[in-house]
């Protein structure tokens, strides 16, 4: 995808006609997303956005940790990059199925496991805000935690509580 | 009457009639972006920033022979799409080839409608018409609905003036400080139904498939009952409650869900095994936060996008009953 075009893209100065194909150019394309994102960073930067500043780290994260956990014995490990224990449901749904507990909600079929030797470890990521905030200490820090974070977010969803749907959560996460 | 005790209620007359005029706007402002939002077919990119994260995601939105038909893309991070055919979703990952079919999902990737009618919100929140904005390079109506107490957050949403699309939008706590927010950088409205903008991009093939078949609240035994929440902030009512698996507790978990019509809060109840470390304290993820204690051996976990205060009274109220 040429620069010209992603940076009219961002401008908003591509046509109704043109904007579908080169929505499409970049969505397949890797290294135009990384500029999408990028230039949408200075475009908020520039324009003096004051929540985008307050939410980009001036300094290593605070409170941000990322951990790795040992897998739960017994349990069988997930997929391994959905081992990411806040993402989804369908980790969740592998994990009750692995612990070998009743899934009285979910009837999972897995056609093809390719993550049945997939790595133990566990990557969890927490980002906190809150200036006055204590984290729970990385050592406690549970995947419990994750799953009643990811039912929350389903059960908000389920009773049409507004806010934003765990599918665009599930989307955008990412393990920083 | 003195001449100055008349004009003063005149004033005051006149100051609550055009408040109460600007609240009745802002309420018919929602309820038609919550209209449009649903039933115009549109295709835009949004930035959805959460704490210190930052995503870019594309949405199309349409309605096709008579079912809503959604997909949402990732723009940033890994590759994933999220493609919803009326009742079912599927979920694309292609970082970790899988797929999750789902069905009887049930909601609009984007959600924004509201479990209360908008009058009885009105006893816990004022509505606002807060000025115009230019949002993806459009005018929009910037609505405030705060809390009148600060024991929940605030919300500030930028409606479309001309199609009544919901633009961006921001939850914010105290101080006016932004938690999470979502904004369209471009949005589009689509000249009837564009089958191809549907098709995933991501193949499927060689992905581990996973069927899920519908969501059931579980059975209404288990730890959820015989414990009871002494407190809960004004107007939040127990909307559901239900114990049932988790995949990452090892005991069923007892859930008693309340809402205000516009936040939530869930307290989870969980028995402790022997070898389980508990957890107690804080964390936050946004506009999320969850306060955890231990109570005669059962593990209580609020979760709500409530203020940590408010949270972490939710949890000191809960007392077993049996």
């Amino acid at each position: 995808m040429k620069h010209e075009d992603l940076s009219a893209l961002v401008d908003g100065e591509i046509g109704d006609e043109a904007r579908p194909s080169l929505l499409d150019a970049l969505s397949a394309d890797v290294d135009a997303r990384g500029a999408w994102r990028r230039y949408h960073v200075i475009g908020d930067v520039l324009r003096s956005a004051p929540a985008m500043i307050e939410a980009l780290p001036a300094a290593p994260l605070r409170s941000a940790e990322v951990v790795t956990l040992p897998a739960r014995r017994g349990v069988r490990p997930p997929l391994a990059g959905l081992a990411v224990a806040a993402s989804v449901a369908l980790v969740a749904v592998l994990l009750v199925n692995g612990a070998g507990m009743p899934a009285r909600h979910a009837e999972l079929a897995a056609i093809e496991d390719v993550g049945k030797d997939a790595v133990s470890p566990q990557v969890v990521a927490t980002v906190g805000d809150e200036r006055d905030l204590q984290l729970v200490p990385t050592g406690s820090f549970d995947q419990r935690l994750d799953g009643y974070l990811v039912n929350f977010n389903e059960q908000r969803s389920r009773l049409g509580v507004p806010g934003v749907h765990p599918y665009v959560r599930i989307v955008g996460f990412d393990a920083r | 009457m003195p001449r100055r005790v008349r004009y003063c209620a005149c004033l005051l007359l006149a100051v609550t009639t055009a408040c109460w005029a600007a609240d009745e706007r802002a309420q018919t402002l929602l309820r038609e972006m919550y209209d449009a939002t649903r039933e115009l077919d549109y295709d835009g990119i949004f930035v959805y920033q959460r704490g210190a994260q930052l995503d870019t995601m594309r949405l199309v939105h349409m309605r096709h022979e008579g079912a809503v038909h959604e997909r949402l893309i990732s723009l940033s991070g890994p590759a994933r799409e999220v493609i919803r055919d009326g009742s079912r979703v599927t979920c694309l990952f292609a970082d970790n080839a899988a797929a999750l079919h789902e069905k009887g999902a049930p909601l609009d990737l984007l959600n924004i409608g509201f479990t209360a009618p908008i009058e009885t919100l009105l006893a816990n929140y004022r509505f606002s018409i807060d000025g115009q904005d230019r949002v993806a390079n459009r005018t929009a109506h910037i609505v405030g609905v705060m809390p009148h107490r600060d024991d929940r957050y605030g919300y500030r949403l930028w409606v479309d003036e001309a199609t009544k699309l919901l633009l961006k939008s921001m939850i914010l706590g105290r101080g006016d400080r932004v938690l999470e927010q979502m904004e369209f950088t471009q949005i589009a409205l689509l000249d009837g139904a564009r089958p191809e903008l549907l098709e995933p991009e991501i193949a499927g093939a060689g992905f581990t498939w996973l069927l899920e078949s519908n969501h059931d609240s579980g059975d209404d035994s288990g730890p959820g009952v015989g414990w009871e929440v002494g407190w809960v902030p004004h107007g939040f009512e127990l909307k559901e409650t239900h114990t049932q698996p988790m995949a990452t507790s090892r005991m069923p978990v007892g859930q008693l869900v309340y809402s205000d019509g516009l936040a939530m809060v869930t307290v989870f109840i969980e028995q402790l095994m022997v070898d389980e470390a508990p957890l107690q304290g804080y964390s936050a993820r946004g506009a999320v936060n969850a306060f955890s204690r231990v109570a005669d051996e059962f593990q209580i976990t609020v979760v709500g996008e409530l203020p940590l205060p408010t949270v972490r009274q939710i949890a000191a109220s809960v007392v077993r009953t049996d």
